[in-house]
């Protein structure tokens, strides 16, 4: 799928920059797990093969984390993953000869460069969706305008007041619980003096599985 | 028309498509004048719900005034004012008798998938994945809405827009969960996650009479809105949702815990939240389960969990020992929205409830695209966002 990136979408130049970062983390992975021998002699690190794959396993999990919905601390820990990439680097620097010592010289200006980008994504997706001020105070938006006191068992009070209204929604209660229309539901509904017991409210949707009387073995 | 449209993974763009055509006899066409970003579009905004195809308006939390009417649908006429409840129903079929709307058996065109995937189908929905039938979504300029005879909500003219939207999902949604929660005087009731839903389920569960509601978020602004409503506040990130329950509750944990959080999870536990975050990027896991895990582990023995927060599949590490053993009802599901509309309305009516408080960020919907990353990183102090496609850009 083609990705868009601009005013219309959702997708920012940084997400553009991410999922460029993610791909190449897992592209570099890859090529560390199948073929570390190469890469050790570029870069004169013969006989560390195995740790070169065992980098090749963290960047892949590295651009996972990067191309996931939360890509901020998988970018800084590719971050702390380059200064050990950097440091592998240096010993084939140190210990490497010719072309294979300047391959590692500027392979660790390249890692460096990696990693201030990986720093900066990290950053750009800290501010993804906007700054974030202090946190706003909605201890006025109760959303129930009769005060909470009034409001307590509102609905309740009003459903008992009402025989009408409370006979109504026992028969709905029925209804949903499955046992509509037919003997059952009429033989069940609720009388007058049932509809003023406040066990009995349009709250107690869905019967009792069991009634009281009837044991489980 | 002007639509947002999901290509991918967090990419979800303002263009223009098709203007929708009556299909069906049954169908009517509205021209939308609100719509609202839902807590669940972030879950195909981050490609966790499987059945998204690039193209697909997203949306379905939708209102406006009828335009065109079907010439079998007799129940709308244009230039009536409706509300568009989520779930697709036709009002015939043996679950919308019983009003288990969002279990309808009709509405899912792409029945087949659904039941290979869940074993039954369920209800179409609007813009959510074509698990649930394809069908396009209302953060557009008009929503064609398949059985609009059942599927509607017609608003009355003294309530306006900013209350009358939040009928098509989120109010229901968290009334729903508090009335399975089947709640008596003296309940305590606990809800994960201060967001919309579990604004709209802390406020029903005062108007269903509980004693006392916790809620637990990270976010202090959430919190603050919480307070408001009487709810006591726990912030994981500051102190031990356990030991505060305890405290709250002489020990013994709430009777009734509302799961308003869903499948992505923040666990306040380092090796948990790792463990899960791993596990679903390498889709091993498709939810992160934490709130339900804890949920089970604090409930009171007999007690009733409540799940309105969405699920889409396999779940790891859910302690149903423990579920079993304490005897705990689950209850949960899609909301069978147009089975609490009337008690709704009539609260509204009443001046009981007015759920426009939730409301933060009202905007043009042409900049949609950029409401959704600002409501996915809860930056700008972001709760809720309605999207009005005739308002003009700032």
């Amino acid at each position: 799928m083609a990705f868009k990136y601009g005013s219309n979408s959702s997708l920012s130049g940084a997400d553009a920059l991410v999922r460029g970062i993610g791909l190449f983390s897992i592209g570099l992975g890859v090529a560390e797990l199948v073929a570390p021998g190469k890469i050790a002699r570029t870069f004169g690190l013969e006989g560390k093969e195995n740790l070169l794959r065992a980098f090749g396993a963290r960047e892949i999990a590295s651009g996972i984390g990067t191309l996931s919905v939360d890509p901020q601390p998988a970018l800084w820990s590719r971050v702390a993953g380059d200064v050990m990439d950097m440091a592998t680097l240096a010993l084939g620097a140190k210990d490497g000869q010719g072309e294979a010592k300047r391959n590692a010289l500027l392979g660790i200006g390249a890692v460096a460069g990696i990693a201030a980008l990986d720093a900066f994504a990290a950053t750009l997706m800290a501010k993804r969706g906007g700054d974030r001020p202090p946190p706003a105070d909605y201890s006025d938006r109760s959303g129930l305008p009769l005060g909470l006191e009034k409001s307590r068992g509102y609905y309740r009070q009003k459903q008992t007041a009402g025989p009408a209204v409370a006979d109504r929604d026992a028969r709905d209660d029925q209804r949903h619980s499955g046992a509509i229309d037919g003997k059952e539901a009429q033989a069940s509904e609720p009388t007058r003096t049932d509809a003023a017991d406040p066990v009995q409210t349009e709250t107690d949707i869905g019967q009792a599985p069991l009634s009281a009387g009837v044991a489980l073995s | 028309m002007k639509a947002l449209v999901w290509h991918g993974k967090q990419d979800i763009r303002y263009e223009t498509v098709p203007d929708p055509k009556i299909e069906e006899g049954r169908d009517a066409i509205i021209k939308v004048t609100s719509c609202a970003i839902c807590g669940s579009d972030l879950h195909l905004f981050h490609n966790f719900m499987p059945g998204m195809m690039p193209g697909d308006i997203v949306g379905h939390e939708t209102m406006g005034e009828v335009v065109e009417v079907g010439r079998d649908n007799k129940a709308l006429k244009v230039g009536d004012r409706i509300a568009v409840p989520f779930t697709i129903t036709c009002g015939e079929c043996e679950q919308c008798r019983k009003g288990n709307f969002s279990v309808c058996e009709t509405t899912n065109r792409n029945a087949k998938l659904a039941k290979a995937t869940f074993g039954h189908t369920t209800a179409g929905l609007f813009g959510y994945t074509h698990l649930t039938g394809g069908y396009p979504g209302g953060q557009a300029e008009y929503l064609r809405i398949p059985f609009a005879d059942h599927t509607h909500i017609k608003v009355p003219d003294h309530i306006p827009d900013e209350q009358a939207l939040f009928l098509t999902d989120i109010l229901p949604t968290g009334w729903q969960a508090a009335v399975y929660c089947d709640i008596q005087p003296d309940d305590t009731v606990c809800i994960w996650g201060a967001g919309p839903v579990g604004q709209m389920a802390l406020r029903s569960a005062i108007l269903l009479g509980a004693r006392q509601v916790v809620m637990i978020d990270f976010l202090p602004e959430r919190l603050s809105m919480a307070a408001a409503a009487g709810a006591i506040t726990i912030n994981p990130g500051e102190e031990s949702v356990k030991e505060r329950l305890e405290e709250l509750t002489d020990g013994k944990g709430p009777e009734k815990c509302i799961d308003a959080v869903g499948l992505e999870a923040h666990s306040q536990i380092l090796p948990e939240h790792l463990y899960d975050r791993a596990k679903q990027a390498m889709m091993m896991e498709t939810d992160r389960p934490h709130v339900l895990r804890e949920m089970i582990l604090m409930c009171r023995p007999g007690g009733i969990l409540s799940i309105p927060g969405v699920y889409g599949g396999v779940l790891d590490k859910v302690p149903f020992g423990a579920l079993m053993n304490k005897g705990l009802t689950v209850r949960t599901g899609q909301t069978h929205v147009k089975r609490w509309t009337d008690e709704l309305i009539e609260l509204i009516a009443d001046g009981a409830l007015d759920p426009s408080f939730v409301i933060t960020h009202t905007a043009p919907l042409k900049e949609g695209p950029s409401m959704y990353p600002t409501f996915e990183s809860r930056k700008d102090n972001c709760i809720k966002v309605v999207l009005k496609p005739e308002m003009e850009a700032a």
